[in-house]
């Protein structure tokens, strides 16, 4: 081209007439034409294989590359909900949350992978690999790991495996920052700062994958119970992310946010040092009597909060559930016994509530007495005696009670034991509550109201049996007992548990006649005017209660044992400014001994702990004398 | 049968559409010439490339209505060229700032997005970095409190104690004070002394498992497990 433009106008200034123009025209023409042609085929070419790829692209595969590329820059982020704490009733936290990190390796691809690059790192072998992982691990984490294990581990084929599913995720940045090739995933860890202590009632919750994403989900207890409350709402949300990176979001990105929706805070009317001290005492007490279980619970005598909520032997819930460490039931709720002697208290409030008695009646005992088709006696030998009814309760006369039931009638009686709360659940709060068993009146024989009247032939959990003891140390009014003090909801409104509307169960008066009554139970007195429970009594303080033996149930022959008992105690602190009661019971003591097969002497160790931790008021006056034995005549 | 008649058809029907294309082709060829006509001496101009001297000579060539078109349009541009131009002149350049106001705008606008926008992904990178580093301060924080919190349990507290050699103090004597003013001692005063060896814990406060080895301090506190 460039030899011909200079002679371009060399031809026109030379040639003008048409035909030399034309001719040379056609001169150019002759070499461009082809080129122009092809050119245009080319280009038209070029054209259609471009629009024919546009429709490829935008029509057939816009579905696919759009998906790919929005899977190469979207990322769905999860927003895991932190699962709401539980605390005491003084905020002494019993369960939270931890961020923890589950380290996890690929031993079968890393293999591979360290042998395809064995350029990189000349002379070290995957064993030697391996071996520096498991060195750093077991320097870093100590006995949490074990050497040896990690390295099978490691050194196997397997595709995948956790090397620790526990570590503080700043352990795990320096492991995985170290070694690539480990992988660290988000846990969330429950902890339970109290280990055992109220871990009957708060329960216990793990790391579970069958949600997504994972979460902590309860196992038993509350954490169990009230684990929608607890866990929350997970949320997610989608961004747009850096490529190798997806902690950078694009700016502005978010979008499907579903926010994360954070648990509710649980408080408990516990108190963790009392409970503690229960907890230990009543664990030393079942192994002293060499019982099969105990229970124990403290109320607030006015409120019907439960303070501490016992048994023996809980399970650790920062231990593997394994050996010793199973109990994970919360037996005082879930386990009704037959009380014995201690349901004697519905007996005497239905007599002095009658106005048929009063504590200083004196009723003939015979040494027996015919019931229907029972034959009644006491639990120890006497001949005819004239007995108070204050006597008649504290030495725990069998005969004497069936009299009385006698004068109360068995309508009155029975409406008494429902207005005690018996044969129905307390609404505690607690998972798996027993209602307890009242035979229902209409199926009554003669014999059931021979036996019910001392206890035996019904059934309740230690919470109903304090509940009893509460109604008539509040006056007559009992309120069910609760667990919960209040839930935090996220936005942080508190919502208080009411407290439940009180059930007159007897008059003011009655109930105050009886609590008096019932200090007789811890008298100390020469025969025979000696009481079943002088060994709860507490220097300083007028302590009411109630011993009990039942007879249990023979799994063998199918009939009340002479050996197995059911060992209880309710007491109240104190007669004459009342504030807690105290359930005890323990099951089947095997030392027969009698200062092991009586539950006072804890209820003693236990309203000690309770006077000096809630500085209650010493009084220096004690219980007047009873008579419970008039002289022979 | 059906076979032939479909051939028959379409004979019929082009018979039809030959007598209609003439009838409207008239019409068309006499504009389209016209057009093509002048469209092709202007073409041809283009293509000789030497517009002033052929078009003269062109015009020499052209008919007399032809000329006399051309006249007239001369004419037409002549008289919008002169006329308009000295009204128009004050508000062109109203028009010119406004023009000049608006790409201003438009240009401001663009970098000022294309700066936010560059600055908002810078800030994610910082957004990130501080995120990060919020998630391991917090992530200090739980470690932390979980150490308070075993620490301050019930059960290390009253391990703690019993490694201290203290015991429980049993049945305490009271003082009470009454409405005289006398002071009776209720109950027997007396040293506590250890009733029984210490129980076996109920459970030994654990060294927790996310407790890192730095921290170890914290579980070697605890001894009399």
């Amino acid at each position: 081209m460039p030899t011909q433009t200079p002679a371009r106008p060399r031809v026109r200034s030379s040639t003008p007439p048409p035909r030399p123009r034309r001719r040379k025209r056609g001169v150019v023409g002759a070499n461009s034409k082809p080129r122009l042609v092809i050119g245009r085929i080319v280009l038209v070419l070029a054209l259609v294989v471009a629009g024919l790829k546009l429709i490829d692209v935008q029509g057939f595969q816009a579905g696919a590359l759009s998906a790919q590329a929005q899977q190469q820059l979207q990322t769905p982020i999860p927003l895991p909900a932190n699962r709401g704490a539980i605390t005491d009733r003084n905020g002494t936290q019993l369960a939270f949350s931890v961020d923890i990190k589950a380290l996890y390796a690929q031993p079968a691809r890393m293999r591979k992978d360290w042998a395809a690059d064995a350029g990189l790192h000349p002379g070290v072998s995957y064993e030697q690999r391996t071996q520096d992982i498991v060195d750093l691990m077991t320097q870093l984490l100590g006995d949490q790991v074990d050497g040896p294990t990690l390295l099978n581990q490691l050194r196997s084929n397997a595709s995948f495996v956790y090397l620790d599913q526990q570590v503080t995720p700043g352990v795990a940045a320096q492991i995985t920052g170290q070694y690539a090739e480990i992988g660290a995933e988000d846990r969330s860890l429950r902890r339970y700062p109290e280990d055992s202590v109220g871990a009957n009632i708060v329960g216990l919750a793990n790391w579970r994958e069958d949600t997504v994403p994972g979460a902590v989900g309860g196992l038993t207890g509350l954490e169990s119970a009230m684990n929608a409350q607890l866990a929350g709402k997970a949320g997610s949300e989608m961004v747009d992310t850096e490529q190798g990176n997806n902690n950078v979001v694009i700016p502005g990105s978010e979008r499907n946010v579903q926010a994360a929706v954070n648990g509710e805070d649980v408080q408990l009317t516990i108190d963790t040092d009392t409970q503690y001290e229960v907890q230990q005492l009543l664990d030393e007490y079942v192994a002293k009597t060499r019982s099969v279980s105990g229970s124990a619970v403290v109320m607030d005598v006015h409120t019907g909060q439960v303070y501490a909520l016992a048994n023996n032997d809980t399970f650790n819930p920062n231990q593997p559930l394994t050996g010793t460490n199973t109990n994970t039931g919360d037996q005082a709720v879930t386990n009704p016994f037959e009380p014995g002697s201690v349901n004697k208290i519905v007996t005497m409030a239905a007599a002095l509530d009658a106005g048929v008695v009063t504590p200083d009646t004196v009723i003939d005992v015979p040494p027996s007495l015919h019931v229907a088709d029972r034959t009644i006696h006491d639990d120890w030998t006497h001949g005819d005696w004239k007995m108070t009814v204050a006597g008649v309760f504290a030495k725990s006369s069998n005969i004497g009670t069936d009299e009385l039931a006698q004068r109360v009638g068995p309508q009155n009686y029975y409406d008494l034991l429902m207005k005690m709360g018996l044969g129905a659940r307390t609404g505690v709060g607690l998972p798996g509550e027993s209602s307890g068993y009242v035979p229902a009146i209409k199926n009554w024989s003669g014999s059931t109201f021979a036996n019910l009247p001392f206890g035996q032939g019904l059934s309740e959990t230690v919470l109903q049996m304090a509940g009893m003891y509460q109604a008539i140390a509040n006056g007559g009014v009992r309120v069910s007992p609760r667990i919960i003090k209040s839930v935090t909801k996220p936005d942080g409104s508190v919502v208080t548990t009411p407290q439940p509307a009180g059930v007159r169960v007897v008059k003011q008066q009655t109930a105050d006649t009886l609590l008096n009554m019932m200090r007789g139970v811890t008298q100390k007195a020469a025969y025979p005017n000696d009481a079943t429970g002088p060994s709860a009594a507490l220097p300083g303080y007028q302590i009411a209660g109630k011993t009990g033996t039942a007879q249990e149930i023979d799994p063998a022959t199918h009939s009340y044992s002479d050996t197995m008992n059911t060992v209880t105690f309710a007491g109240i602190l104190s007669a004459e400014n009342p504030r807690f009661v105290v359930g005890i019971m323990l099951q089947n003591p095997a030392d027969h001994a009698e200062s092991a097969q009586t539950a006072a002497p804890l209820f003693h160790d236990i309203a000690a702990y309770l006077a000096q931790q809630y500085a209650l008021p010493a009084t220096s006056a004690t219980a007047p004398f009873m008579t419970f034995v008039e002289p022979q005549s | 049968m059906t076979a032939p008649a479909r051939r028959t058809a379409p004979p019929r029907t082009a018979p039809k559409t030959t007598k209609a294309a003439p009838r409207t082709g008239k019409d068309h060829e006499g504009t389209t010439t016209r057009k093509t006509t002048t469209r092709s001496a202007a073409a041809r101009g283009a293509v000789k490339a030497a517009p002033q001297p052929e078009r003269t000579e062109a015009a020499k060539a052209r008919s007399a209505a032809a000329e006399r078109a051309y006249a007239r349009r001369a004419q037409r541009t002549e008289r919008t060229m002169v006329g308009p131009k000295p009204e128009r002149k004050p508000g062109s350049a109203s028009r010119v700032t406004f023009v000049v106001l608006v790409m201003g705008l438009l240009i401001v606008g663009v970098v000022a997005s294309l700066w936010f926008s560059t600055q908002a992904t810078a800030d994610a990178y910082s957004l990130e970095q501080a995120k990060a580093k919020t998630q391991a301060l917090s992530q200090q924080v739980q470690l932390l409190q979980q150490q308070v919190a075993q620490a301050d349990s019930a059960p290390s507290l009253a391990a703690r104690a019993r490694a201290l050699g203290m015991v429980p103090a049993g049945d305490p004597a009271h003082l009470v004070v009454g409405t005289n003013g006398a002071v009776t001692v209720i109950g027997q005063p007396a040293a506590a002394t250890p009733t029984t060896p210490a129980p076996p814990q109920v459970t030994a406060p654990t060294g927790s498992a996310v407790t890192p080895p730095s921290t170890g301090s914290a579980s070697s506190a605890t001894p009399g497990r």
